[in-house]
């Protein structure tokens, strides 16, 4: 065994001490409300140049125009017509170099903050770090269309543990089993807990913590998410509103997170599918945006009408961004070296649009951003200090990559 | 004597400098109009090989189609029609008009060329003057992406091909009414992947053949198959005949010679072909193959000569196209 | 817990006894090296495992489930000094053996991947049976990846080998990183698009070395036959170009740090035995696939056998010596190197033998460490000082929960006593029989597939990465099926402990069925307290009921420790 402590090493050590992971009392900033996060996955990688990031007229432009927006001098994608109204609200990062071309090295990479494998992603990071006593429902959930799409999952808690895992929602439906069996008597019900409850403690006595606890977590969980399962009833919104928000899963997912934003889950994801163009890139991020677009734009309207912007930060991602070059059958391949991020809510500037790319698209121009910056941004945004440690055990780990760091310019 | 579609002979051949994906020959067959991945036009005067650009759309070109009385109109990704004059020796804009809000893949011209139709990626679909660019009616809308349309000789009907996922769709309408009179599924050029949930291949392109009998859709026989044309019975929606090439790939153009045969242009990434077949022989009387896709075809008025498009790059990204014009011998 | 120390004392005997002369066999050089490295880094070891910990732990290792509580009283009874070197060759002797290593090896291989088109797959059932047979041979692992890499699906023995291609659509560019990862222990996929800046060690042309054994090939289906084969072709070259460097490369097929194998000349229009056309599928002279099943699943080529000991060892110990197991590269080196390469040496020289190396770390003082930690430490776990508490797999979750509630041996007897009734003169052979066994695990697999659902991560994900979420929870607590397990029904655990009298004999049956253990003496009088104000068996079942369910709730039972 070597006799300095590798990386690996440390993560291994971690990974044995899951579960009763405790953050460093400075890692959180004194707050009366508690920040809360959303992140709107792009899965598949969104073109930024159909987006965030126009070239119209140029040699990888594509066939769509740029549109002006309620910011001066920024011009976006014309298929983004309502976005363009609230670009004021927004911060977009155009300078994402990512460099990792790949689903599922990008879909953990971009939400861990770092390539290095084992590390919990955003949400589950953020779920540890923002953690409250007396919380019981899960601290992060993910929602996401059916489908085999294997690496929307990826990662997750990594060494933090089951507890911090994000509990999913497919399909937006809940949790299956959140009902009572019938013909069980509640005091049965009881004994069972203290049987199990009684059990585990002995277990515990001479056992490995982190599992065991890990495990009990899951079942104070299940009971919260039992309590509260009116939170997953979309009938409870008015048809009107399921109208504004879309029908479609995206739109559906969206209503969703907001609803458990509003109960209290510190961190939720949803998952929109499908950017992955290969063939047909504009017919495809016509009818990708067209969801993405107005369905946003709603839900940021929501947020902001409740007051729940001020203290949500939202941010807008994908794995990665798409080839300039167009391929044969009409579509933008994966890339990394240049793409865009955008953020809003709590902690970010207003207004604000950071970093460039070439005149053609193919490169960052100025103010490079790596995902290790852009972990430390979101952290940051969220009153959390990047620059802290886990503290699992006595055993310290950076919660973000030390050699990266937030990007000023667009906090608040 | 009629044309022996296995003779044929290349021309020449025009670089442009962005992929083409279409074109058409003008009425009276003095220039071909070619566009693609940028918003002008390649116009080419046929006996001299001149070539010049012609501005108008500030978007991608998407389709083309002449009409009968000196117009060629050309459509564009953001939902611009526009109308040029080709009966002198530029053709010049006639008129420019915004006829869809987003991007139109269907064009499609009536046999007495005085009206045309399009259709958009949201399923709209329209009626319009020839002449002068005007409205006439909008017809009941798909509620699939147009990928295709063609105008019955008959002037009673049209018929329109849709990106529907696994079964995409041909419908047979009554043009005055809009009423459907024949649905035609063709899942056998679906390309549909659960995993993405996305249909991947669709009816790419739509024909009739000159007497009408016969819908030609173009497509791709399922995600990884290949070229091939599906041939309909317009009245009874009967299944008639698949061409299928042996290439894999998309076949986006068919064709029809006066002399009885089908051209068909495909491609695959960087490579392409353009065969020729009997409407009543499953094997091909032709083909050629061409170094990058072959995006489009058209036949000269004359019958006697056609082009094509292409895109070409490296590998899988084309950067640059080519038009080429054969001839048949004899 | 009073019978542990005497079990304690006893095993160190036991192990004594069954090891012989130090030095000899593979586990204890496992033990010789791995008490070095602890010693240099100051890790103390935790004890020896009880009996009932290892009896539970050997189970669910190679048979994929519990004991049932009469094994486990009977191995707790027995006194015999080689009695836990017995029950590892008993073990590895069984039908369960290869049943369970075939769903193992399904898990590791597949990964639970699925085809574009499900229906097209390559049934469960036959690939598993393809698998069963292999491990009750013993087929040695290079013989057993040749066949699965060698397959086109036409074989009429084997057409089962043919599924690690279907379930990724025959797509080259998956199926060149799951060879490196699955068989090598390496992921180049980075290497796809460039020289990986991470790993010095993965280069774009390894990655296109592999691709170019399986870039002519392509998925065919035949929908006469109803079948899924793979076609090839005999022509197709593969260059490549670096999103980085644009520097541009050639390559013919190339195993990581060997020689280009060159293509032979073929006379032209000579190619095939059959020609791919839209409706057949191609099949050439030269099969460039045909050479990556010949060349890569042999000991010589770099990480093959490592990558075997890699896995065989998490198998058994919960993690790889490099971790995770496909990321072998020098900036993830193995935890403990010598360990490592004496797996590999040891494969090496007896031919990827699979069985013998299990039974060597089987008896390993590694893994029979317990899982009850050293006192005032807790050792990290790339250390293997401690036995790790691991969550039950969905098949070992599925089958145990069968086993403890009485199902799956209910079951079995009623298959059985059919049996005896039927074909009298054939039982003991066929309880022999994996066949046989196969069968009736699969009847009562597909009662179950509920059970199994709910614990079943997405496609993709292998076993490694199972962790209890709180879908699980929910599960447990709500769900009918698992309610079904728990209730009174002929012939189940339940009843049979529904019509003990004696209190304390219901204790000892109900903690050794679900906990393979005796009872501590308050859990003992927690059950005589639940059942003695009980008159009748329905009494008593009904009171039984919130025991046993929480029983089956709790960590004891959810991990493998």
């Amino acid at each position: 065994m070597q006799t300095s402590l590798t990386r690996r090493q440390a993560i291994a050590r971690l990974a044995g001490a899951a579960g009763t992971a405790a953050f460093a009392p400075s890692a959180i900033a004194t707050s009366a409300r508690r920040k809360q996060l959303l992140v709107l996955f792009l899965s598949g990688g969104a073109s930024q140049l159909e987006t965030w990031d126009p070239k119209p007229g140029t040699k990888f432009g594509g066939p769509f125009r740029a549109i002006n927006t309620s910011l001066d001098g920024v011009r976006i994608g014309e298929l983004l017509p309502h976005t363009a109204k609230i670009m004021h609200r927004l911060a977009v990062v155009r300078s994402v170099n990512s460099n990792l071309p790949d689903h599922e090295k990008g879909h953990y990479a971009i939400q861990a903050g770092r390539l290095a494998p084992g590390y919990p992603v955003l949400g589950s990071a953020v779920a540890n770090l923002l953690e409250q006593p007396g919380d019981v429902l899960p601290g992060y959930i993910t929602l996401r269309r059916a489908g085999p799409k294997a690496y929307t999952d990826t990662g997750d808690a990594g060494f933090l543990g089951a507890k911090y895992e994000g509990v999913r929602v497919i399909d937006g439906l809940p949790p299956e089993n959140l009902m009572v069996p019938a013909g069980i008597n509640a005091a049965a019900l009881q004994s069972r807990d203290a049987v199990r409850r009684a059990a585990d403690q002995r277990f515990l006595r001479s056992h490995a913590k982190a599992p065991i606890n890990g495990y009990s977590t899951t079942f104070d969980q299940a009971r919260a998410l039992m309590q509260r399962r009116e939170i997953f009833d979309l009938q409870a919104e008015s048809p009107k509103d399921i109208e504004r928000y879309g029908r479609h899963d995206f739109g559906k997912n969206c209503m969703l997170a907001r609803r458990l934003l509003e109960a209290g889950v510190p961190c939720v994801r949803v998952v929109h599918f499908d950017w992955d163009a290969h063939q047909d890139n504009f017919y495809w991020h016509q009818m990708r945006c067209a969801e993405f677009d107005r369905t946003f734009v709603t839900l940021l309207d929501d947020l902001e009408q409740r007051g729940m912007l001020e203290h949500t930060l939202v941010v807008v991602t994908g794995e990665m961004g798409r080839t300039p070059q167009i391929n044969n059958l009409g579509g933008r391949d994966h890339w990394g070296r240049a793409w865009s991020v955008a953020m809003a809510g709590c902690g970010i500037k207003q207004g604000i649009v950071h970093g460039a790319t070439n005149d053609l698209g193919t490169e960052v121009k100025e103010h490079e951003v790596g995902i290790g910056d852009l972990f430390h941004t979101y952290l940051t945004a969220l009153g959390i200090d990047s620059s802290a440690d886990y503290d699992l055990n006595g055993q310290t780990n950076p919660i973000a990559d030390p050699a990266a760091k937030p990007i000023k310019a667009v906090l608040a | 004597m009629p044309i022996n579609p296995a003779k044929t002979q290349l021309i020449i051949e025009h670089k442009n400098e962005v992929p083409l994906m279409s074109c058409v020959f003008s009425p009276n067959g003095k220039h071909l109009l070619a566009g693609g991945r940028d918003a002008s036009i390649a116009c080419i005067d046929v006996a001299s090989g001149k070539k010049i650009a012609l501005a108008g759309h500030d978007s991608w070109i998407s389709e083309m189609a002449r009409t009968a009385n000196d117009l060629v109109l050309t459509c564009d990704y953001v939902g611009h029609v526009i109308a040029w004059d080709c009966s002198g020796d530029v053709p010049k804009l006639r008129w420019n008009i915004e006829a869809h809000p987003c991007t139109i893949r269907a064009l499609a011209v009536s046999a007495d060329g005085k009206s045309f139709a399009t259709g958009d990626r949201d399923g709209a679909l329209r009626l319009w003057h020839c002449t002068d660019g005007k409205l006439l009616r909008e017809l009941p809308r798909s509620e699939h992406p147009l990928y295709g349309i063609a105008l019955h000789p008959d002037g009673k009907r049209i018929i329109t091909a849709d990106r529907q996922p696994k079964k995409p769709t041909i419908k047979v309408c009554d043009l005055t009414s809009g009423s459907e009179l024949l649905k035609i599924e063709v899942p056998e050029l679906s390309g549909y992947r659960n995993v993405e949930d996305i249909e991947w291949g669709g009816i790419r392109g739509l024909t009739l053949t000159p007497d009408g009998a016969l819908i030609i859709a173009c497509g791709r026989g399922g995600y990884d198959g290949p070229a091939s044309l599906l041939l309909y019975d317009t009245s009874s929606g009967k299944f008639q005949r698949k061409l299928a090439s042996t290439m894999k790939g998309f076949s986006y153009t068919a064709r029809c010679h006066r002399d009885g045969f089908i051209m068909a242009a495909s491609g695959e990434i960087a490579k392409g072909e353009f065969r020729a077949w009997h409407r009543d022989e499953d094997k091909s009387l032709a083909e050629t193959a061409t170094n990058g896709p072959c995006t489009c075809l058209d036949i000269h008025p004359d019958h006697k000569r056609f082009a094509i498009t292409q895109a070409i790059g490296k590998s899988s990204y084309p950067e640059t196209g080519v038009v080429a014009f054969y001839e048949w011998e004899g | 817990m009073s019978p542990r120390i005497p079990h304690h004392l006893l095993t160190l005997l036991c192990l004594a006894a069954s090891l012989g002369a130090r030095g000899e066999g593979l586990h204890n050089q496992i033990d010789v090296l791995l008490a070095k490295d602890w010693a240099a880094a100051k890790v103390r070891p935790a004890a020896m495992s009880s009996d009932p910990e290892f009896l539970r732990r050997l189970h669910l290792d190679l048979n994929g489930v519990i004991p049932t509580a009469a094994e486990t009283r009977a191995f707790l009874e027995d006194t015999h000094p080689d009695k836990r070197v017995r029950l590892i060759d008993q073990l590895l002797g069984r039908p369960e053996y290869s049943l369970h290593m075939a769903r193992v090896f399904d898990v590791m291989l597949i990964e639970r991947r699925l085809p574009a088109v499900k229906s097209y797959d390559v049934a469960v059932a036959a690939w598993r049976t393809y698998l069963a047979e292999a491990f009750a041979a013993n087929k040695p692992w290079n013989a057993l990846v040749r066949e699965v890499l060698a397959s086109d699906g036409s074989d009429e023995l084997q057409p089962a080998a043919v599924k690690f291609y279907v379930s990724r659509d025959a797509d080259p560019h998956q199926l060149t990183r799951d060879v490196g990862r699955v068989f090598l222990g390496a992921d180049l996929q980075c290497a796809q698009c460039h020289d990986d800046p991470r790993f010095s060690d993965y280069k774009q042309a390894d990655y296109f070395g592999i691709y170019a054994f399986l870039s002519r090939m392509s998925f065919h289906r035949d929908a006469k036959l109803n079948r899924s084969f793979i076609s090839e072709k005999a022509v197709g070259d593969v260059s490549f170009t670096s999103v980085f460097t644009t520097e541009q490369g050639k390559t013919n097929p190339r195993l990581p740090g060997g020689e280009m194998i060159a293509d032979p000349m073929l006379e032209k229009g000579k190619e095939y035995v059959s020609a791919p056309t839209s409706t057949a599928r191609g099949v050439p002279v030269y099969s460039r696939r045909k050479q990556l099943a010949e060349q890569m699943p042999r000991t010589e080529t770099p990480g093959f056998a490592r990558n075997l000991g890699n896995r065989l060892w998490a198998m058994m110990l919960g993690r790889g010596l490099v971790h995770p197991l496909d990321l072998h590269h020098a900036k993830n080196p193995p935890s403990h190197p010598a360990v490592l390469s004496a797996l590999e040496q040891w494969l090496v020289e007896h031919r990827c033998d699979i069985k013998g190396c299990l039974r060597e770390i089987a008896l390993s003082r590694c893994y029979q460490l317990s899982s009850e930690l050293p006192a005032g430490s807790e050792p990290m776990a790339d250390a293997f000082a401690v036995a790790p508490l691991r969550g039950l797999t969905p098949e070992q979750m599925r089958w145990s929960l069968l086993r403890a509630s009485g199902r799956l041996d209910a079951s079995f007897m009623r298959a059985e006593e059919q049996l005896k009734k039927t074909k009298p003169a054939e039982v003991e052979a066929k309880l022999k029989d994996w066949h046989w066994v196969k069968e009736n695990y699969e009847a009562l697999e597909k009662a179950t597939t509920t059970l199994i659902a709910a614990f079943t991560p997405l496609p993709g994900t292998d076993d490694s990465k199972i962790d209890p979420v709180v879908d699980h929870a929910l599960f447990l607590l709500n769900n009918p099926k698992l309610m079904d397990l728990i209730k009174a029904a002929p012939g189940t655990a339940f009843d049979r402990w529904s019509a003990f009298t004696n209190p304390a004999a219901m204790a000892e049956d109900v903690y050794l069925s679900i906990f393979n253990r005796l009872p501590l003496a308050d859990e003992a009088a927690e059950v005589v307290k639940i059942v003695s104000a009980t008159k009748t068996a329905k009494d008593r079942a009904e009171a039984l009921q919130p025991l046993v369910w929480g029983l089956l709730l709790s960590a004891e039972f959810r991990f493998n420790h």
